[in-house]
C-alpha cells in the first residue's frame, strides 16, 4: 500500500509536498546529521558535493565537437517500438495466456 | 623542512618580492598567478616557505624597500599565509589569505585594464580551496566551520568588482562558477539565484563572450539546479550544452554531466545507448534503462533499490522514481500489442484483470481499484488515449496512437 501511495504522491503532489519528499530523501541519504535544513526551495541539500566540477586549466583549449554526429549517436529516441519478440515480452505473453481462458475472448 | 642559512632565507624572500613587484610592473598576470597560488605546492613556494620559517621578519624586508612596500598590503599577509599553510595552520592561513585577497581586489579595481584577470581567477580559486581546508581543520577541532561561507562573501565582492561595463566583465562568469562550487558544497544552493539573475539579465553581460570553459561550468551547475527543480526541458538544454562544449579529454567532467543528463533524457522519453553508459562508467543506469525499454516495473524497483544511496546523494532519486509512470505505459502498450496479435478486433479493449495479472507476475500486488487509478492517471497525463469503462472494468483504447510518445517533451504535470 505504501508503494501505491508513493506513486500517487509522485504524480499528484504539489510543490510543497515534493519539497517534503526531497527532504526525506536527503535525510535518508546522509547517515550523519549533517544535512542542512532545506530552504523554501525543494532541493536536496548536501553537506558535501560529490559532483564538483573539475577546474579546467586556464590554458586548456579544445576544439568544439567537430562531429556533431557523435552527439546524436549517444541517444535513442526510437526505442519505443512495437517489437514484442524480446525475452521479457515472450514471458509476459506466456503469463497472460496461462491459467485463465480470458485471453481467448 | 631543510636547514638553510639566514642569508639564503633572506635571498629567497627578496627574490620572491622582486618577482612579485616585477610581475605587477610589467603586467604579467601569469607570473603573478604562480606567485599567489598557495595551494599549488610548487617547489618555489615551498622553498620560500622554508626561508620564511628561518627569517621570521619578512614584514621588515617589505617595508625597507619602496619597490616592495607599494604592494605591502598584499604581499605581507600573503607571506604570512604561506608560512601558516606550510606548518598546517589552515584556519590562520585562510585568514591571512583573505586579508591579502582584499588588498589585491582594492588594487585590481584601480587598474584600468583587465591585464591581471588570470591572477584574479587564481585568487578566486585559492580562497575557496583554502577555506575548504580551513573548515576541515575547524570541524576536526570541534569548532564551527565558517571559512567557506566567508569565502563566498568575498567572491560576491569580487563579482561586484567585475560587474561593470569595462573589459573586466569578462571575468564575471569565472567568479560565478567558484561561487556555485561554494554554495553547492555548503548546501546553500538557493543563494545561486541572485548571481544567476545578474549573469542572465544584466545588459552588460553577453553570455557568448565569456570563455568556453566558464560557460561549460556554468551550464553544468545551472543545469543541475534545473534537474532539482524538475524543469526537464531547461535542464536538457543546459546539460547538453555543457556536454557538447566540454573538453573531450575531461573524462571526469563529462561523466558528471552525463550523470545528471541521463535522468533528464529518460524523463523526456529518450534513452542513452549502452556504449555511452559503458564508456563513462555509469552502469547504475543500465537496469533503469532496460526497465523502461521492457516495461518491467519489477526491474525498475530493483534498480532503484540497488543504487539507492548513489541516487539519493546526487539528488536524482525522485526523478528516476517518477519514471515508473512511463514504465507502466510501456507495459500496458506491450499487453495491448500482444492482444492485437491474438485477436486484432478486440485488442483495443484491455481488461483490468489482465493488467492486474501482469502486475502480479512482476511482484506488484495491487488490487483492481488501485490499477484503475493508475490507468486513470495514464490517461490524465496523456500517456494513454482512451477511456475507462468503470462498470465492466475495461480500458477502451483509442484506435489511433493509443500510447503517445513523449518525443522529447516531459510528461504532462
Amino acid at each position: 500500500k505504501n508503494r501505491f501511495h508513493r506513486f500517487l504522491l509522485n504524480n499528484y503532489c504539489d510543490f510543497n509536498q515534493r519539497s517534503i519528499l526531497s527532504e526525506m530523501a536527503a535525510a535518508a541519504a546522509a547517515a550523519e546529521t549533517e544535512t542542512k535544513v532545506a530552504t523554501e526551495d525543494p532541493k536536496v541539500d548536501l553537506f558535501e558535493d560529490d559532483d564538483e566540477f573539475e577546474e579546467f586549466e586556464l590554458d586548456e583549449e579544445w576544439d568544439d565537437k567537430e562531429d556533431g554526429k557523435e552527439v546524436t549517436q549517444q541517444w535513442e529516441d526510437d526505442w519505443d517500438d512495437d517489437d514484442v519478440n524480446d525475452d521479457f515480452s515472450l514471458q509476459l505473453r506466456k503469463e497472460l495466456e496461462s491459467n485463465t481462458g480470458a485471453a481467448k475472448s | 623542512m631543510s636547514y638553510i642559512s639566514m642569508g639564503e632565507a633572506h635571498r629567497r624572500i627578496t627574490d620572491y618580492l622582486n618577482r612579485f613587484s616585477d610581475s605587477i610592473f610589467s603586467q604579467d598576470a601569469l607570473s603573478l598567478k604562480q606567485l599567489i597560488s598557495i595551494s599549488s605546492n610548487s617547489s618555489s613556494l615551498l622553498s620560500l616557505a622554508d626561508g620564511l620559517n628561518v627569517f621570521q621578519d619578512a614584514n621588515r624586508l617589505v617595508k625597507q624597500s619602496d619597490r616592495f612596500s607599494q604592494f605591502g598590503e598584499i604581499a605581507v599577509p600573503l607571506l604570512r599565509c604561506l608560512q601558516n599553510y606550510r606548518i598546517n595552520r589552515l584556519a590562520e592561513a585562510y585568514n591571512s589569505f583573505e586579508k591579502s585577497a582584499n588588498a589585491f581586489l582594492q588594487e585590481f579595481r584601480n587598474w584600468e585594464s583587465a591585464w591581471a584577470m588570470e591572477a584574479l581567477y587564481a585568487i578566486a580559486y585559492e580562497i575557496r580551496v583554502l577555506a575548504e581546508m580551513a573548515d576541515r581543520e575547524l570541524a576536526s577541532l570541534g569548532k564551527t566551520p565558517e571559512k567557506l561561507k566567508a569565502a563566498g562573501s568575498f567572491l560576491m565582492k569580487m563579482f561586484g568588482a567585475l560587474a561593470g561595463k569595462g573589459p573586466k566583465r569578462i571575468g564575471a562568469l569565472n567568479v560565478t562558477c567558484q561561487l556555485f562550487k561554494v554554495y553547492f558544497k555548503l548546501g546553500t544552493v538557493n543563494l545561486c539565484r541572485s548571481v544567476i539573475r545578474s549573469i542572465e539579465t544584466a545588459k552588460i553581460f553577453d553570455f557568448e563572450e565569456f570563455p568556453v570553459r566558464d560557460k561549460v561550468t556554468y551550464m553544468y551547475y545551472t543545469g543541475r539546479l534545473e534537474v532539482y527543480n524538475e524543469n526537464f526541458l531547461a535542464a536538457d538544454q543546459k546539460l547538453e550544452y555543457a556536454l557538447v562544449y566540454c573538453n573531450p579529454r575531461s573524462e571526469g567532467n563529462i561523466r558528471m554531466i552525463l550523470k545528471y543528463l541521463i535522468p533528464v533524457k529518460l524523463s523526456l522519453g529518450i534513452i542513452p545507448k549502452s556504449w555511452l553508459l559503458e564508456k563513462h562508467n555509469l552502469g547504475e543506469y543500465h537496469d533503469i534503462v532496460l526497465a523502461l525499454k521492457r516495461g518491467d516495473l519489477r526491474l525498475l524497483r530493483r534498480a532503484l533499490q540497488e543504487h539507492e544511496d548513489q541516487f539519493l546523494r546526487s539528488g536524482v532519486y525522485l526523478v528516476l522514481e517518477k519514471l515508473e509512470l512511463q514504465v507502466y505505459q510501456r507495459l500496458v502498450k506491450k499487453i495491448h500489442i500482444i492482444q492485437k496479435q491474438k485477436d486484432p478486433s478486440k485488442a483495443h479493449q484491455v481488461k483490468l484483470d489482465v493488467i492486474v495479472k501482469a502486475l502480479r507476475w512482476l511482484e506488484m500486488d495491487m488490487d483492481v481499484d488501485e490499477v484503475e487509478c493508475i490507468m486513470a492517471i495514464l490517461i490524465y497525463k496523456n500517456l494513454m488515449k482512451g477511456y475507462f469503462a468503470h462498470k465492466s472494468k475495461v480500458v477502451v483504447l483509442s484506435k489511433q496512437d493509443p500510447f503517445p510518445k513523449l518525443n522529447g517533451k516531459p510528461v504532462n504535470s
